[in-house]
């Protein structure tokens, strides 16, 4: 057991860094759905500047620039930091283990 | 649909986060702390990841917008709606603090509506197709995800529009975030189902898995 979940796990990940590899660099750029609501009803301007800065700001590294390698490494920051910190998270509000 | 700062008042953002911190804490209490095996995080994990980098994946929708997987009912019908919850507000958190998509003020708001509403409406939906056809089926999870984005619009929508911060009119927002999330939908539905297909090609039984 212990065995196949480290095996789904580590191809899990490496599918994830594929899709951040060679989907998010072809992704649309058109605005989505809220953004373009807020455009023609014009109250896209009320949007503020993140009032927490950011580490990685729209999904790009900041020596990288406006780049697809920066969306491409922020992708894939993005993709360890969500599992670890969803691992965490789990372990707090998951059924505390039996201890023998 | 994440939400930025400035897009909604004080008083609903607030409130949003008040709904949202006190579902997801109930649901803490009463069901994850009592029934969440700890054997499922490493699956947790690698799902909120993937759900994290397909939704960096905007798919164009005809007239120029795009759209995103949102992920609620993909992560619900494999993993049940609390658990689906909390990857999905997770995420939602690591995009807000980190990425700066979505804003601090809205994170309640934009857990609200894609990590609860998306997420238990869309499951709720899941599981009447399942109670009547006793299986997953494709056309269940294609109508509970469109449903689970065109819902989490209409309660954008009014969130939106009761923070009274811009001029346009309640139905003129609705109708439009409505008409552009039913094409998104779509698409949420497609990648849900295709996504479906492969997990139960490498993993016929993980969809039988007891769901919390």
């Amino acid at each position: 057991m212990r065995n196949f979940i480290s095996g789904i796990v580590f191809k899990g990940i490496l599918i994830c860094f594929a899709v951040v590899l060679f989907l998010v660099p072809i992704a649309s750029p058109n605005p989505d759905g809220l953004e373009r609501v807020a455009k023609d009803k014009d109250f896209d301007k009320n949007a503020r500047v993140p009032l927490v800065t950011a580490l990685l700001p729209d999904y790009s590294v900041p020596w990288l620039k406006d780049t697809k390698l920066s969306s491409i490494v922020s992708g894939g920051a993005g993709v360890l930091i969500t599992f670890g910190l969803v691992y965490l998270v789990g372990k707090a509000v998951s059924k505390p283990k039996k201890q023998d | 649909m994440h939400i930025p700062d400035g897009f909604l008042s004080p008083a609903v953002s607030a409130a949003a986060y008040v709904i949202s911190g006190g579902t997801l804490a109930a649901g803490i209490r009463s069901r994850l702390k009592k029934r969440l095996e700890q054997d499922k995080i490493p699956l947790m994990g690698v799902m909120a990841a993937f759900v994290f980098a397909a939704q960096m994946v905007n798919f164009p929708i005809i007239g120029g917008t795009s759209g995103h997987l949102i992920g609620a009912v993909l992560c619900a019908a494999i993993f049940g709606p609390w658990t689906a919850a909390i990857i999905m507000t997770t995420i939602l958190a690591v995009q807000c603090f980190i990425f700066g998509d979505g804003g601090v003020t809205a994170l309640g708001a934009n857990v609200l509506n894609m990590g609860i509403l998306a997420v238990f409406a869309g499951y709720f939906i899941y599981k009447l197709f399942y109670k009547i056809q006793n299986r997953v089926s494709y056309a269940s999870l294609f109508i509970s995800s469109w449903f689970s984005v065109v819902l989490s619009a209409v309660l954008a929508s009014i969130e939106i529009s009761v923070s009274g911060l811009n001029s346009a009119a309640f139905i003129e927002i609705v109708k439009l975030m409505v008409y552009w999330h039913m094409l998104i939908g779509i698409g949420e539905g497609i990648i849900t189902v295709l996504i479906v297909k492969y997990l139960k090609r490498i993993k016929p039984d993980l969809f039988e898995y007891e769901k919390v």
